[in-house]
């Protein structure tokens, strides 16, 4: 083995084949629990550790900005640590070529998944930590180019314990992308939040003969005349409302009336094909949303609290 | 397009099956908990999230190379295409019985893939009196507006309240200067005088449309009118001008109606 090897694995000692084999097994361990939907070892170990741990000397870690941390401190609610979820998921294969108008189903579908792994993972690190809440959870997309075609979500929150009057009475756990003065000011306000609904549907639109037409298909280039595309549009219609229906359905079994929130993202891009001699754009449309799930509970509401008119001179 | 109250067209299965549930009682909403909540304090409960959207291919005019001129097709297609998704969004807010929708972003996408096409969607939150006061525009219409939820409070406070979104377009081609006029104007301070006037004039005709608008509605003015001028992919020439803003009237029995005076604080963040 060159000096150089042995470097880049730290120092140059041999490593003990009983510790290699007992880290193989480990890694093993880890993959098995990921398939299983869970979190790895290591990260059930640090959060088992923390759980474990008198509170009075817990240091804690958190994304929190100075102003939330005085403001959750002074509510009662703790912050734990920084807990995470990620999958990365693969995009099955699956002819991209429509005649009629149709959901891509394993690209909605890997999309889906993804989220619901990245999510239940943070939800089982909350419940190992033994907190009540997740506050400011972010969910994000990220792309790498090691794994072309396939999508990856990660979601981040602080852990927090909180004061008995605010716990879920169901037990488990609640997720939320609102940060600490927005959870703590719906409590007050007599209102709960239960969680996250969010849902990704993607369809493939393949332009009418018209449309085609209409684009600038052939040899007389586009028309010269303004005219709406009743079939991007209504591609455009089926996308969004098989999203926003899912996200209903998720609130309704978190138990929440209502969403507030709602974060639409819509992206729509071109295929193009040849249709019967004519060169034309078929569209393919993603739409993401998502949303905190809440509840009412007139019994959590404090004091009534009047807005008042102010002029900040900062 | 005419404005149908009960017209569910293109709105698909799924869709009316979410207004069914909106209307049973799970509401959907784009506010931020402070909107939320002000919203909810101004006596309003939102409803659901309603959309409008119109996919359109822009026609083609030629402009005359020398000669400052509004693209009259262009306007029109930039009319016609919101005022498609606007129609479609007050619908589907007409269907959960709503009084109006507040913080409508009225968006234009354009795409690199479809030469001529945009797609032009309106988002709000439809909104109802918990009280029961009917805070529909004159025209029967549900109220639109584009305040966000805590403008929207601080103008009810005020004893107005909103009646529509008004806007005003204007596309324009802004002529090309001669060669003898760059020639004369080459090392000197100067005002560029046509082009001052291609804008001014284009400026003034988007403005002229959003107060039509807004007398129309019989509203007592606009507040929040954003003016902005951009191009959609039609050259530097040519450019579009958009007015839009919230016209508002007062409130019913608001005449002796006293605002609150401001509090000044500090912010120590």
């Amino acid at each position: 083995m060159t000096p150089l090897f042995g470097r880049s694995r730290g120092g140059g000692q041999q490593q003990d084949p009983a510790a290699q084999q007992a880290q193989a097994q480990r890694d093993q361990e880890s993959l098995e629990r990921l398939a299983a939907g869970r979190i790895p070892l290591n990260a059930a170990e640090r959060l088992a550790t923390l759980a474990a741990t008198d509170p009075a000397e817990l240091a804690f870690a958190s994304d929190l900005s100075v102003q939330e941390y005085a403001l959750l401190h002074s509510l009662g609610i703790v912050p734990v640590t920084l807990v995470m979820g990620s999958s990365i998921y693969q995009v099955g294969w699956q002819g991209t070529f429509y005649m009629v108008p149709t959901e891509i189903q394993s690209l909605s579908h890997a999309y889906n998944e993804s989220r619901r792994l990245a999510l239940n993972r943070l939800l089982e690190e909350t419940t190992l930590v033994g907190a009540d809440a997740v506050v400011g959870v972010r969910i994000e997309q990220g792309r790498h180019d090691f794994a072309s075609g396939s999508v990856e979500f990660v979601a981040i929150g602080t852990a927090v314990r909180l004061p008995p009057g605010l716990r879920n009475p169901q037990g488990s756990p609640v997720l939320t992308d609102l940060d600490g003065q927005q959870f703590w000011q719906l409590c007050a306000a007599g209102i709960r939040p239960v969680g996250i609904a969010a849902h990704t549907s993607v369809h493939y639109v393949p332009a009418t003969w018209q449309t085609a037409r209409t684009m600038g298909g052939g040899m007389f280039g586009g028309s010269w005349y303004n005219q709406e595309l009743g079939d991007f549009t209504q591609g455009v219609y089926d996308a969004r409302e098989k999203a926003m229906t899912y996200v209903t359905q998720q609130a309704g079994a978190l138990g929440a009336d209502g969403i507030i929130g709602v974060k639409i993202d819509e992206h729509a891009s071109g295929r193009r094909v040849s249709r019967g001699g004519i060169e034309c754009d078929d569209m393919i449309i993603t739409f993401h949303v998502i949303g905190t799930a809440v509840r009412e509970e007139p019994s959590l509401a404090a004091d009534a609290r009047v807005p008042r008119t102010i002029l900040s001179l900062a | 397009m005419a404005y149908d109250p009960s017209s569910t067209e293109g709105v698909p299965e799924a869709g009316r099956a979410r207004l069914q549930q909106n209307r049973a009682g799970l509401f959907t909403s784009d506010l931020s908990v402070n909107e939320f909540l002000l919203v909810r304090q101004a006596g309003f409960r939102p409803l659901g999230l309603v959309i409008g959207s119109s996919i359109y291919h822009i026609g083609f005019q030629q402009a005359n190379y020398r000669q400052n001129q509004e693209m009259t097709v262009l306007s029109q297609a930039m009319y016609h295409a919101r005022e498609l998704a606007m129609t479609r969004m007050e619908e589907e807010a007409d269907q959960l019985g709503a009084d109006g929708v507040v913080g409508v972003r009225l968006d234009i996408g354009r795409y690199e893939w479809g030469e001529n096409l945009a797609e032009f969607i309106a988002v709000g939150t439809a909104v109802k009196h918990s009280g029961g006061e009917l805070h529909r525009a004159p025209s029967g219409r549900p109220f639109t507006s584009d305040l966000s939820g805590q403008e929207f409070w601080t103008l009810l406070q005020t004893g107005h309240r909103p009646v529509g979104m008004v806007m005003g377009s204007c596309v324009y081609h802004v002529a090309h200067q001669s060669m003898r006029q760059s020639l004369r104007n080459v090392g000197q301070n100067v005002e560029l005088a046509n082009y001052t006037q291609a804008l001014y004039d284009a400026r003034e005709l988007a403005m002229e449309r959003m107060q039509a608008e807004a007398l129309e509605a019989k509203a007592e003015g606009i507040v929040g009118v954003d003016l902005h001028e951009r191009s959609h992919g039609w050259g530097s020439h040519v450019i579009e001008f958009f007015a839009i803003g919230t016209a508002i009237i007062p409130a019913e029995g608001s005449e002796d109606h006293v605002i609150p005076a401001p509090q000044p604080v500090l912010d120590l963040s």
